[in-house]
């Protein structure tokens, strides 16, 4: 339907060739997500689901005040597949993953559940967390030049990671040596041998951020999340390091979990896609339905804010107006009312996610482009605080449901 | 992409590799610029203190000689030490002097300097020495301890009692430790010093009270910088995050990736410690009557032994400014920042 | 004499500031205000209490007198051997060494920042003189060059100034030079130099406000280096003379009696570490708020 080739893709230099462009009715420019191979191989097959977050909340205690960072989180990652959590600083997306790894300061309070295969997180021992992180559960960090230790060598701080976990990979101080090499190789760091030997500030970015991914493949995880590991690097790289996260994954069947605020990244390497604003989801659905089918005014505001090369020099870029929110003031109701455009006095009244339509999520009274009037009953029986998906609604996503 | 471009091509981590990296490297000439740089300080040093010390008004001939000394004993005695000439005459003579060996000759006992150094540079060492291992020994295991809590009991207690000990004057405390072991309770002499030749234990015991009043307020300080750092990079620094993530447990997160990083601004702090650390030694060995470098520096000022003190005064600078040089060079031999160079 | 030397105790102090965690708004406000309220106690009590309190002066105290324990009537803390009152003794003494120790720290960063912060401004051949002086100064273990000073200069309080800030103008014009340094490659201070200021005026109106906290809080915690200096020097009969009294001098006096009495030398020591413990906290607290930590 479009011949325009300017999209996101473009803009963020991601690689362009096996993308096509996708147009939402309003004549924006959206991104398309490259229909993924393994993505239409699982539609209509039930998938596993390997973390399943559900009404998930953490709350600071700072100075006498609390601050709700996450209000509600509920999704679901399935092996092999990425799901983008995307939303500004202050969302609270950052937090949510901490929070699942358990690396949030002692003054953080987490509530709800978080399932991973058959472990529930939430609540559960330092000593416990311990052997799980690094091993099922992995994290890669956004500044590769202060995420490694200025003076320990590279091959050292592999090592560690797998020697953290000897109990379950039974590997000596010699064996783990060689896997680090392994992993280096697997991570396409050129040289390994050499580089192993090295210190951090002896490499470029790209090349520590490798050296984090194998870091974080040194115990084979599950899921792996990557928390704007790419927002350090230069375009260049950052594709690089994003084909080798997706390489990779095909390879170990990982689930991903990507948190960024780059809405290109997310639409051409993500399957699903999970907006958050003041620390709650208010969008969240397979990418190509979410960006060829925006619903979420918030979502929308993002995604109109992005300058494209079709935008009339010298106009105004329509940024979104206001603040986020202070999370240890929110207001009653739709933590976006104050910046919304179709903003309504309903919207007092907090919306809950509900599936609105198959295999799309979101939060919102008055969505983009209908118009639908909430019913008394639901606006009353809403709480203050929108939970997530509530349990008794199933899983976020239904299974192979179409876009 | 190697570091550093002069570069042997060896693989790090070899020994000769490493030996060669080193003697080609920018690290080489950068522990030769510091050691070049030290030689102007020690001149300055020198030049400082015969300068400071010609100002002083009065005549050092004749108030050793007294009120009732002739002119012409004043004169000659004026003449034997060299104090006729001018300042910068003297000045050379004694440089000369000193690169020889020859520190000249006191002018209240005759005794040659170097004689008397020697006599005594063993005692101040061993005070200095051991107060050293004391504080940092002490303050490395409790830094440790409170930051792996931080603001938890022992955290709180120990910072409390340091910053207290940080307060008080070290002579004050020796006096107080003085007053506890050996008035009140007996059990440590209060002065004197007994040599090792006669004893270690006996040594030991002369030394003990010495060495606590000069390292505790040391250790004091030590721990509260190493405890401050230790947490700032454990609470702030990314590295950290990245350790814990991969499941490390958490002494190993605070020994090997906190520690180590915060030993580098320990190692600055201790360098720049040591000149007034040697400086203590005066109040302490007057106390406690240890025949040390700084009690004759205290006689040699009360007697107005010019000579005794010039040397001294230089010494104590000369051995701070050493001690410095020591310590950056230490640091860039250990930072691998330094070490290797920026990529 | 202070182990610590200025420079380090900033550094420490610094970081120390910003590990520590107060709990509450009560906990936090009396942090603050228990040191400052400590200093100016002591202040007003130093100089205020010698010609208001009703006790007996300093000195000129009757040896038949000597030797009273606390609470004696008419001497609050009782006599010394000398027969002088020692409550007397200890606020004329605190008030010479508060005097000594101002005098010293107004000294040293009027003389010491102007040198720093001209030198890192001006740049250049004058700047790498001066650093290299500041380096030879620096180097020093200040109390041994101090030492023989004082004996050759006598003992007096005029002189102890003088050779206390004889070492600490190098180390608050380090501090300010560091500071200006970093000072002068922000950009409103190259948009002060473009619009044509003259420097003495950007000296004055940019420089000197931004550098002026960090020496102020830094003169807080050389108080504490300077008074306890001070009384170093007086222990070794090189500060203040006697009959004046001094806490270091106090505290010789009581080493020399301390088997018989032992409580003379707790009282100036007593006094010696509240006033250091309450400037140094004061100083590390100045220092995290204005460093903004």
């Amino acid at each position: 339907m479009n011949a325009s080739h300017e999209t996101l893709s473009d803009l963020t230099g991601a690689p362009v060739a096996t993308r096509g462009p996708a147009v939402a009715p309003e004549g924006l420019t959206v991104p398309g997500s490259r229909p993924s191979p393994r993505r239409k191989a699982g539609r209509g097959e039930t998938r596993e689901a390997v973390l399943e977050v559900t009404d998930l909340r953490v709350a600071f205690s700072r100075e006498g005040r609390t601050v709700h960072a996450v209000n509600g989180l509920s999704y679901e990652v399935r092996a092999g597949e990425m799901l983008a959590i995307i939303g500004e600083s202050g969302s609270g997306k950052s937090v949510s993953t901490r929070a699942l790894m358990g690396l949030l300061p002692p003054s953080a309070r987490v509530t709800g559940s978080a399932r991973l295969g058959d472990t529930e997180l939430v609540g559960m021992s330092e000593k416990a967390m311990r052997r799980l992180r690094g091993c099922d559960l992995a994290m890669v960090f956004q500044d590769p030049a202060r995420s490694l230790n200025p003076t320990m060598r590279i091959g050292a701080q592999i090592v560690e990671a797998i020697r953290a976990h000897s109990e379950r990979n039974g590997l000596d101080k010699k064996g783990a040596q060689a896997r680090a090499i392994e992993l280096l190789k697997l991570v396409r760091l050129p040289a390994p041998e050499r580089r192993f030997h090295e210190y951090p500030h002896q490499l470029s970015g790209g090349m520590r951020q490798r050296v984090m991914i194998a870091i974080a493949l040194a115990g084979d995880p599950k899921v792996l999340i990557a928390d704007e590991a790419t927002t350090a690097l230069d375009v260049t790289t950052q594709a690089q390091i994003m084909e080798l996260l997706v390489d990779l994954q095909e390879r170990l069947g990982m689930a991903v979990i990507m948190i960024s605020h780059d809405l290109g990244l997310a639409a051409s390497y993500a399957q699903e896609v999970l907006v958050m604003y003041a620390g709650k989801a208010v969008e969240y659905a397979e990418t190509e339905d979410l960006f060829s089918n925006v619903r979420m005014p918030y979502t929308r505001a993002l995604l109109g804010a992005i300058p494209q090369l079709t935008t009339e020099a010298h106009s105004l870029l329509p940024v979104i107006g206001g603040q986020p929110p202070d999370l240890s003031a929110l207001p009653q109701g739709c933590a976006f009312r104050p910046r919304c455009v179709n903003a309504q006095d309903d919207c007092a009244v907090a919306p809950t996610l509900d599936e609105h339509e198959p295999g799309h999520w979101f939060a919102c009274w008055h969505p983009a482009e209908s118009r639908r009037t909430p019913a008394a009953e639901a606006a009353r029986n809403g709480s203050t605080a929108a939970t997530g998906t509530p349990a008794a609604t199933g899983n976020p996503l239904s299974k192979g449901g179409e876009a | 992409m190697s570091a550093v471009s002069g570069l042997l091509p060896t693989r790090s981590g070899s020994g000769f590799g490493r030996l060669g990296r080193v003697a080609g490297s920018p690290l080489l000439r950068l522990i030769v610029k510091r050691v070049v740089m030290a030689i102007p300080i020690l001149f300055g040093v020198s030049v400082l203190t015969f300068w400071v010390l010609s100002l002083i008004p009065g005549d050092p001939a004749r108030a050793m000689l007294g009120m009732n000394a002739t002119d012409q004993q004043v004169e000659a005695l004026r003449q034997q030490y060299g104090l006729d000439k001018s300042g910068p005459a003297r000045y050379w003579d004694w440089l000369t002097g000193a690169l020889h060996g020859d520190l000249g000759i006191s002018m209240v006992s005759s005794q040659s300097m170097s004689s008397m150094l020697g006599a005594r540079w063993a005692v101040t060492a061993e005070l200095v020495v051991l107060s050293f291992i004391v504080s940092l020994g002490v303050a490395v295991p409790v830094a440790l301890l409170a930051a792996r809590w931080p603001g938890g009991l022992f955290d709180r207690v120990s910072m409390v009692c340091s910053m207290t000990g940080l307060a008080v004057a070290n002579y004050v405390l020796a006096l107080l430790l003085v007053l506890v072991f050996a008035v009140e309770l007996g059990w440590l002499p209060a002065i004197g010093y007994v040599h090792i030749s006669d004893g270690i234990g006996g040594n030991l015991k002369s030394m003990i009270l010495p060495t606590l009043a000069m390292a505790i307020p040391l250790f004091c300080f030590y721990t509260r910088f190493l405890r401050g750092d230790i947490v700032d990079q454990m609470q702030g620094e990314d590295y950290v995050d990245t350790a814990r993530a991969k499941g490390v447990g958490p002494w190993r997160v605070l020994w090997s990736h906190a520690f180590r990083n915060s030993s580098f601004g320990l190692i600055t702090i201790v360098g720049l410690n040591i000149g007034t650390l040697v400086g203590g030694t005066v109040i302490i060995e007057q106390i406690f009557a240890l025949p040390g470098l700084g009690q004759l520096l205290l006689q040699g000022v009360n007697t107005r032994d010019t000579v005794v003190v010039q040397d001294l005064v230089i010494i104590f600078a000369a051995i701070a400014v050493l001690a410095n040089l020591l310590v950056d060079v230490l640091y860039a031999v250990l930072d691998p920042r330094i070490r290797y160079g920026s990529h | 004499m202070a182990v610590i030397d200025a420079s380090s105790a900033q550094l420490e102090s610094a970081v120390v500031a910003a590990g520590a965690k107060p709990r509450g708004r009560w906990r936090a406000w009396m942090r603050t205000w228990i040191p400052a309220g400590t200093v100016i106690f002591i202040l007003a009590v130093c100089f205020l209490g010698p010609t208001v309190l009703p006790i007996p002066g300093a000195t000129g105290g009757d040896v038949l007198e000597s030797g009273q324990g606390p609470f004696s009537p008419g001497h609050l803390l009782g006599t010394d051997s000398n027969g002088n009152d020692v409550l007397s003794r200890l606020l004329s003494g605190g008030q010479a060494s508060l005097l000594i120790g101002i005098s010293v720290n107004v000294i040293g960063i009027v003389i010491g920042g102007t040198i720093g912060a001209v030198s890192a401004y001006v740049g250049g051949l004058f700047d790498t003189i001066v650093m290299r002086l500041l380096d030879v100064l620096i180097a020093f273990p200040s109390l041994v060059l101090t030492l023989a000073v004082a004996q050759s200069l006598g003992p007096s309080k005029r002189n102890t100034i003088f050779a206390l800030a004889f070492f600490s103008v190098p180390a608050v014009a380090r501090i300010a030079r560091s500071s200006t340094l970093r000072l002068r490659e922000m950009p409103f201070m190259q948009a002060a130099q473009l619009c044509g200021s003259p420097t003495w005026r950007i000296l004055l109106r940019h420089v000197a406000p931004n550098v002026a906290p960090q020496l102020i809080s830094f003169a807080a915690l050389g108080m504490g280096i300077v008074i306890v200096t001070e009384g170093a020097l007086s222990f070794l009969g090189l500060g203040i003379p006697a009959p004046a009294p001094s806490w270091g001098n106090m505290i010789f006096d009581g080493q020399q009696s301390m088997s018989a009495t032992p409580l003379e030398v707790v009282w100036p020591s007593i006094a010696l570490l509240v006033t250091v413990l309450a400037f140094n906290q004061l100083g590390e607290n100045l220092r995290a708020r204005w460093s903004g930590r």
